[in-house]
């Protein structure tokens, strides 16, 4: 291998070494970590009334994202409250899943129409949570997801792109 | 489907086709380097689409357990490597063709160990297994006259170490396809290596018929020396397969890394191994190429890249006379198409997109075990595809120890996976999805298609059909997949 591709391939493995750091950086900043234990079988997934991924916010503590977009796929709201929370979040309608904005302009709903959600942001469906404690009972590890559900759920300080 | 999506995919795809042909050459840039600059480009255009760059989504697509698993496996088989753990398995095998079994009931365990003690790599079971294939191979060669009984055994043990790192409770590949597609832990298990078992006779049988009469191979001179195995070596063996049957019976709710680890310092203990015996069991290419494989795999997502396969998929089911069987098939042989030299890139990266198809079918079908069977026969056909690959594959081990033309092999592979990864379907279609182990419905299946192997072995061997040594190896081959 001549010297320019070497450097640019070890580089590239360096990158990947650190791209796997992030996550661990992550869950430790966030005081989460047995987050890197989460075995993402989605087990906590068929345990949830609401349709919710818990391991999406698994993965919104690993991302630092509390805006991830994660699965909630069975949150009924009024099309008023939903445009509160969050225009972009995804709704299903029909067969489709679309952007509550364009399905208000595409199907012209009525603010008080009731919507089915697919997929919003973590912060939101956190929020939303019911904390029954499904999910952890659902869990093989029995992971304290209530935890990083709550982290997401509390206010976030000026500035901070993560709830602490 | 947005044209963001449609390019991204196309990108992808476009770079595993360049790399496989070579219009990428491999010693300007890796695998992993090309699926990096695909992850960058497809930020770049999103960025030129005016889409916010999506790390974040990139970053918690990233499933971490196969990639910790992994390493804990790799640990592991470190340890049992520098313990003498593999030289013991050799040196029980090499002892039982002494007995009235003979030499058909070692070659129908050799060839099928790598599957009955899956790693997270079949490179890991496929360098220790060498010497002993090498051996029982020239033994069947000089008995009938035919040295391609060789090569058979040879690449039999390496396509069966390919594929099996999809049934590998430390992390392999089918904890992937479990996970993303919400299937019960292990329920992948039985059908991969049963697909296994399927897909290496078939592999042997073809070498033996079609592609080995013009095979013209310089195998090494002198039979490997036997290996003095330490006595650490079968207590080490033996703590490997106690953990392996503790997972699998009892499932602890404790993540299977501490288990893996405990197990590591326990053999580290026995056989006084440093840190550094250990490590050296460490492969970093299927670590690098899994996480690159998870970043692309979260740009396409991103950036609509699923939907867009999705859409390519549908429009070829319901416009073409291909159909929803058509193009499933089509889907489940595309890793056997684009080999890679591991095969969780293609896993990870599009696995979302076969189940959504998946859904799609049971759908068209009204069968409602449409995803779970196109699923494990992706899966199967992408861990497989690493034997065949061009670009490093484990078939190019045996190639290089028998001197044969470099990729001579991946023909017999890739017939032989295409002719074994419809049985694993067929055990998913009519034994159902479950993680329930220990069912004697799945014992029944088990012990015949390890009959069947074991039958297959007698007859290709020039043996007997019904030979004790045959018969019996794939009757415990059977026994120790279900049990395993």
């Amino acid at each position: 291998m001549k010297r320019p591709a070497l450097t640019l391939n070890t580089t590239a493995m360096l990158l990947l070494t650190i791209f796997l750091g992030l996550l661990g950086g992550h869950a430790l900043a966030n005081r989460q970590p047995w987050a890197l234990t989460c075995y993402d079988c989605k087990a906590c997934g068929a345990a949830c009334a609401l349709g919710i991924d818990p391991q999406g916010f698994v993965a919104a503590q690993l991302a630092n994202d509390p805006d991830l977009p994660i699965y909630a796929t069975n949150i009924r709201l009024n099309v008023r409250k939903a445009l509160a929370l969050d225009p972009e979040l995804e709704i299903t309608r029909g067969e489709r899943h679309l952007p509550l904005r364009q399905a208000v302009t595409q199907f012209g709903l009525a603010p008080s129409e009731e919507v089915v959600t697919y997929r919003m942001k973590a912060r939101h469906a956190a929020a939303l949570c019911l904390e029954c404690a499904a999910c952890e009972k659902a869990c093989v590890l029995e992971l304290p997801l209530l935890r990083a559900i709550r982290q997401l759920k509390a206010p976030q300080p000026a500035g901070a792109t993560h709830a602490k | 489907m947005t044209i963001l999506g449609a390019m991204a995919l196309a990108l992808f795809l476009g770079a595993c086709l360049a790399s496989i042909r070579g219009w990428i050459p491999q010693r300007a840039l890796t695998l992993q380097t090309t699926l990096l600059l695909v992850a960058a480009l497809i930020v770049i255009l999103r960025l030129a689409f005016g889409k916010p760059p999506a790390f974040g989504e990139i970053l918690g697509g990233t499933s971490l357990h196969p990639i910790t698993a992994t390493v804990a496996g790799f640990l592991l088989a470190g340890a049992l490597q520098a313990a003498g753990g593999f030289d013991a398995a050799s040196a029980l095998l090499r002892r039982l063709t002494g007995t009235g079994l003979g030499l058909p009931f070692a070659l129908v365990v050799l060839v099928n160990l790598p599957t009955i003690f899956a790693m997270p790599c079949g490179r890991i079971l496929a360098a220790p297994l060498m010497p002993l294939a090498l051996l029982l191979g020239q033994e069947a060669a000089e008995r009938s006259g035919d040295r391609t009984m060789l090569a058979m055994v040879v690449f039999g043990m390496l396509v069966n170490a390919g594929a099996s790192c999809v049934p590998s409770a430390l992390g392999g590949i089918g904890l992937l396809g479990e996970g993303m597609g919400r299937f019960p832990a292990g329920s992948f298990g039985d059908p991969s290596q049963l697909g296994t078992l399927v897909l290496t006779l078939a592999t042997m049988a073809l070498i033996r018929f079609v592609h080995g009469r013009d095979l013209k191979m310089r195998p090494p001179a002198t039979t490997e020396p036997s290996v003095t195995v330490p006595d650490q070596g079968y207590t080490a063996l033996a703590v490997f397969v106690l953990m392996l049957a503790l997972v699998m019976i009892v499932r602890p709710r404790i993540p299977l890394q501490v288990i893996l680890t405990v197990s590591t310092l326990m053999i580290m203990a026995l056989a006084r191994l440093s840190l550094a015996n250990v490590l050296a069991g460490v492969i970093l290419h299927p670590l690098s190429a899994m996480i690159a494989g998870f970043l692309v795999a979260g740009a396409l997502s991103a950036s609509g890249g699923f939907d867009a396969l999705l859409w390519l998929l549908e429009g070829l089911a319901r416009h073409t006379p291909l159909g929803f069987v058509g193009v499933s098939i089509l889907v489940v042989f595309l890793p056997l198409m684009l080999a890679m030299p591991c095969g969780r890139i293609m896993s990870v990266a599009l696995i979302p997109g076969v189940l959504l198809f998946g859904e799609k079918v049971a759908h068209a079908t009204a069968f409602p075990l449409a995803a779970p069977v196109l699923l494990v026969s992706f899966i199967l056909s992408a861990a497989g595809s690493c034997g065949p690959s061009p670009l490093g594959g484990v078939g190019n081990i045996g190639e290089g120890r028998l001197r044969i033309p470099d990729f001579w092999s991946s023909r017999p592979q890739a017939l032989g996976i295409f002719l074994g990864v419809p049985a694993a379907a067929l055990v998913i279609r009519f034994g159902g999805v479950s993680g329930g182990a220990y069912r004697l419905s799945t014992l029944s299946t088990c012990l015949g298609f390890g009959l069947v192997s074991g039958l297959g072995t007698n007859w290709l061997f020039g043996y007997r059909l019904r030979h004790l040594g045959g018969l019996a190896g794939g009757l415990l081959v059977g026994l120790l997949v279900w049990i395993l």
